[in-house]
């Protein structure tokens, strides 16, 4: 600390200066009581101002004086208060939502001038207001669908929760949930995302410029902090949906000082399934659930203290004979403290779990399982000091401790331990650390220049006990452990280091339009396997180690950002040309499931990634919403894999188009709709074919050397607001929508098979001729949900 | 792990159904390759003539029967010397004169000359221990898995230490069962797949592993069980072979690629193997 102190003396000496005062204090939602993240105090006058952190707390040191200070927040009433700034103060302030919805609080230009330069080149803040308007399938509320339709964010594809941000790879985003990692971050193996709306509070997406505090994957943040609880009255949301049901209790404990909030899901696709008229389908299990909890204790006006946890769980058993369940659990302790008037601080200790486990039974004393996971223990501690309007300076540090079980198999019950004995079949638990210091610094030199910069220092290190291998290729290009390392308990065996200096730029040219830039490195040190095209639960991460480089990107952004006042408009455009290195692929072959030297099955190559965003944005009137196109190329190069060239990557989307906005027709009636046009993805089709055993096996040339068509589709969503009555603090509505409106049969995958009929007997026989099938997962789909709130 | 796979397309299956997917055959251009060579040969230890199919690879969407290659030069010679020249006997099968046997633990090699190029692949023909029983039980019950029926089970015995490779072929009544695909095993690990629990264990002695085989039989069946203990490679092969067979357009299939045979330059394989074999008739 003190160390840290005399450095920043030596840097900024004008921060001593005398006859300066701080006021410092929370901004708040005046109906529940929430911290509103990135509400701007703004000075009038000097024209100057803060934004309030992830706690809503904000603090502004300014000479002696009188000032108005003017305190907005998107949607809610601006407050002006008059401060005499006369010694040090704190001043908690309370915003109302804005009465009529219509009309956006009074556009000033002040506001104006402070938003185009307050937002982040390369990040994207979604309201959770904004999100649930937007139609998703089955109704139910899905952030990470509603992030695929920003600019260079690009879905997976139906039936995955999967993004891909700017051509990186799934497991390249930083999922943060309440500052706890989540591992895998889908429900019903990826057709929603493990994220309930009504727990939320907001997010934000950042696909570049990553601040220095955060690290450990290559392409984006997504940072989503969950409600704290209404801190006034008690009060519950709710809704009844086609696929799903959930329930959101919140109130104070001790009123104003303590709140707690608790929200539920539970699915119940599967009563469904007896309609199938099949008897293996009709005794499927299939659902998920999950839990969100918070509390938090103001034990004074400088400690706070917030305990949160996520506990979700997919449950999916085909007849009585197979059973598949998977499930993330994290939790997090937070204590935020004031030093002085400036100093804010928070210390996080966090736990993240993921595991997942296939059972099954075979007769009564033959019932098997396996599990595999992976667990966190991550301490994470902040500081940032406000010296002054413009110059805030973020320090601090990360330590995780990582688990990783790679895999066992055994018996579930006693019957078959008697049979075959304690038989267990396990690979050994790899264990890592991972740790990081940072300095972040956010600097207004005057107003038109502001910069933040930072560095982010990280180091993995791997610990034993464990047993690693060398290995060389046969001639078939199979692993082949040559040597053998063992490692006693708790010993460092691998070191990697991460220098990943962060820098983003603010020039105003005027008060309405801005040009950015950003440049980062990242580097990542855990990965997940997976040769599919889509993210499985049984998709296992694993870390980097003595056969396995940490992943490294570079990213450079440039950006051009405009307001339009007069319509409530905002234009950005944005390019980004992005490198990666030690990016791994699997051999042809590769197992990849219970496999204890999976390190042999890799392949190791670069990819980069180049695009232009452009985004309009319109939050006022009774039209909102947004259009995004995106236009990109991705590229790999694998060393073993297309001759060691350059090829198509799976995640290339060279077009995307997304269109999404609502009309509000008066306080009880909105349409929204979205509509969106991806280019089909990439995969590899035969070029030729040859016969073995009878069989036709297809030849390929090359990975990635077709696509499949175009994605397409509109969705459409009605939401009716019911009467509200006087004193009676119901308010509920209805919500139609419908997704996939023109009935597109946008192909999930495009197969080569040969075509096989029925015979005489009922057996399938092959016929040696073959064809194209394509598969389409969803055609239209209705769905109605009924939501409440008291 | 080969049952994993089968778990995961039913999870994808049940997914369709409920996801109301649909298919369609559609119209779609491929590119195509220049032609290549592909040979497929298995020699054991068995007396029987040694043969070889020579084909052509075809264009995916062509067809036609594939084309037989009538006019190399195809030789199998052993690391003793031995050299044996085979014969082309009509639609691009090359056959030796006259029953031949390969001997366990001798190198088997075999080379092909076509129009100038020479393709060349070298195995072992490795040695297994004899079966010791092949046995039957009935399985009163439909357990899920198995449907009521008389299934055959062997023990047997293997060489220490781990490495061995086998796939098994079951007949019934003449008939090659092949309803599962390739039945294969290793002795890497302990592999519960194939456990069954009617198999009275009390009776057998640890260092046997009774392996059930995945087929009802009826009394009167007459059952051949031929075990073949081939090389890794070998067992891989027919592993890469079923997944791109059965590419069923699912998320959980592995990446298209091109299974990696022993004979650089043309698709298939040149297998050797040693063959141990039992036959029961099924009574009441």
């Amino acid at each position: 600390m003190k160390y840290w102190t005399i450095l920043f003396l030596c840097l900024f000496p004008g921060i001593l200066r005398a006859q300066q005062y701080t006021v410092n204090g929370k901004v708040t939602d005046a109906s529940s009581g929430e911290e509103l993240i990135g509400a701007t105090v703004f000075v009038s006058g000097i024209q100057t101002g803060v934004v309030t952190n992830e706690y809503g707390f904000y603090s502004l040191t300014l000479e002696k004086g009188t000032y108005k200070l003017i305190f907005q927040y998107l949607g809610f009433n601006q407050k002006n208060v008059e401060l005499v700034l006369d010694a040090d103060k704190s001043l908690n302030i309370e915003l109302g939502e804005s009465v009529d919805e219509l009309e956006e609080a009074v556009v000033s230009a002040a506001k104006q001038e402070s938003k185009v330069e307050n937002k982040e080149i390369s990040v994207v803040k979604l309201d959770i207001k904004t999100v649930k308007e937007i139609p998703v399938v089955f109704g139910e509320v899905d952030v990470l669908k509603t992030i695929s339709f920003l600019p260079g964010v690009q879905s997976l594809g139906e039936g995955s929760s999967g993004i891909s941000v700017r051509g990186g790879g799934q497991d390249q985003n930083l999922i943060l949930l309440d500052e706890a990692p989540v591992y895998n971050a889908s429900h019903l193996l990826g057709f929603f995302s493990v994220f309930n709306g009504d727990a939320i509070k907001d997010l934000e997406i950042y696909k570049g410029g990553i601040p220095a505090k955060y690290g450990g994957r290559l392409s984006s943040l997504i940072d989503i902090r969950m409600k704290d609880g209404n801190s006034k009255r008690f009060a519950a949301t709710g809704g009844i949906g086609s696929i799903s049901s959930r329930l959101t209790l919140e109130g104070p404990i001790v009123k104003d000082k303590s709140s707690f909030m608790i929200a539920g899901r539970r699915s119940y696709a599967d009563i469904f399934l007896p309609l199938a008229n099949n008897e293996d389908i009709e005794n499927s299990k299939l659902y998920f659930y999950d839990l969100n909890l918070k509390a938090n204790y103001q034990l004074s006006d400088k400690d706070r203290f917030y305990l949160s946890g996520y506990f979700g769980r997919d449950v999916f058993g085909f007849s009585s004979l197979f059973g598949l369940s998977w499930g993330n659990s994290t939790a997090t302790l937070r204590w935020n403290h004031v030093y002085g008037k400036k100093l804010f601080s928070n210390i996080s200790l966090i736990y993240s779990d993921f595991d997942y486990g296939i059972e099954f039974q075979f007769a009564d004393n033959a019932y098997f399982g396996s599990s595999q996971g992976f667990k966190d223990y991550n301490l994470k501690i902040d500081f940032a000091n406000y010296f002054k309007p413009g110059n805030k300076l973020s320090f601090g540090g990360q330590f995780i401790h990582h688990t990783f079980n790679p895999g066992e198999f055994k018996a579930l019950n006693d019957a078959t331990k008697e049979t075959i004995g304690n038989a267990e079949l396990k690979i050994p638990d790899k264990q890592a650390l991972e740790s990081a210091l940072y300095v972040d610094h956010e600097w207004k030199q005057s107003s038109r220049f502001s910069m933040r910069y930072g560095l982010r220092v990280s180091m993995f290190n791997n610990i034993g006990k464990a047993e690693e291998y060398a290995y060389t290729y046969d001639e078939f290009n199979k692993p082949v452990p040559v040597d053998t390392f063992n490692y006693g308990n708790n010993e460092i065996y691998n070191t990697d280091f991460g220098l990943e200096p962060r820098l983003s730029m603010n020039y105003n040219l005027n008060t309405s339009s801005a040009l950015k830039a950003s440049y980062n490195r990242t580097f990542q040190y855990l990965q997940q396997a997976s040769n599919s095209a889509t993210t499985l639960p049984v998709d296992q991460w694993f870390p980097s180690g003595l056969n396995v480089e940490p992943q490294r990107a570079d990213q450079v952004a440039l950006g051009y950002f405009k307001n339009i006042d007069k319509f409530g408009i905002e234009f950005s455009a944005e390019v980004y040309h992005k490198v990666m290195v030690n990016q791994i692929d699997y051999r042809d072959g590769a197992s990849l499931f219970f496999n204890d030297q999976l390190d042999g099955e890799l392949l190791f190559g670069k990819a980069r990634s180049t695009g232009l965003e452009l985004y309009l944005q319109k939050n006022t009137g009774k039209l909102t919403g947004f259009i995004a196109y995106t236009l990109s190329s991705t590229r790999r190069q694998i060393e073993g894999i297309n001759d060691g060239d350059w090829y198509i990557d799976n995640n290339d989307r060279p077009h995307s188009v997304s269109v999404v906005g609502t009309y509000t027709f008066n306080k009880r009636v909105s349409l929204s709709g979205t509509f969106s046009y991806i280019s089909g993805k990439p995969f590899t089709s035969p070029v030729s074919s040859f016969v073995y055993d009878g069989k036709r096996i297809a030849v390929y040339d090359g990975r990635n050397n077709d696509r499949v068509p175009a994605y397409h589709r509109a969705d459409i969503g009605l939401t009716l607001k019911n009467k509200e009555k006087k004193n009676k603090r119901l308010k509920s509505s209805w919500n139609f929508s419908v997704y996939n409106l023109y009935a597109r049969e946008n192909p999930f995958i495009v197969n080569f098979e040969e075509v096989k009929v029925q015979d005489k007997d009922g057996e399938e026989v092959a016929t040696g001729e073959n064809q194209a099938v394509q598969v389409a997962l969803f055609k239209l789909i209705p769905s109605v949900t009924w939501n409440f709130e008291f | 792990m080969q049952i994993m796979k089968l778990y995961q397309i039913l999870i994808f299956l049940a997914i369709l159904t409920v996801g109301n997917a649909c298919r369609t055959v559609v119209d779609w251009e491929l590119e195509s390759a220049p032609e290549k060579l592909t040979i497929e040969s298995y020699i054991s230890d068995r007396s029987e003539p040694w043969k070889v199919q020579l084909t052509r690879t075809r264009d995916y969407f062509d067809n036609e029967e594939a084309d037989a290659v009538a006019s190399a030069f195809v030789t199998i010679s052993d690391d003793q010397g031995n050299v044996d020249t085979l014969q082309h006997n009509g639609e691009g099968e090359y056959m030796s004169n006259g029953v031949r046997q390969c001997v366990r633990g001798r190198e088997y090699t075999l080379n092909v000359e076509f129009e100038g190029k020479s393709y060349t692949a070298t195995e072992l023909c490795r040695d297994q221990l004899p079966v010791d029983t092949l046995l039957y039980f009935y399985q009163p019950t439909r357990n899920g898995f198995i449907d009521v029926g008389y299934y055959v089970f062997e023990l047997a015995q293997e060489i220490a230490p781990p490495g061995d490779y086998y796939q098994w072929r079951i007949f019934r009544n003449d008939t090659l069962l092949d309803d599962f695909g390739y039945v294969l095993d290793t002795d890497e690990f302990a592999d519960f797949s194939f456990f069954n629990s009617n198999i009275d264990l009390e009776n057998i002695t640890l260092e046997y592993l009774p392996r059930p085989f995945p087929f009802d039989f009826q009394v009167g069946d007459e059952v051949i069980m031929e075990q073949w203990c081939i090389n890794k490679n070998f067992y891989d092969y027919l592993i890469e072979v079923t997944n791109q067979y059965n590419r069923a357009g699912s998320p959980f299939d592995s990446p298209p690629a091109n299974p990696t045979g022993n004979i650089a330059g043309a698709y298939g394989y040149f297998a050797v193997y040693s063959l141990e074999r039992k036959e029961l008739t099924i009574t009441e």
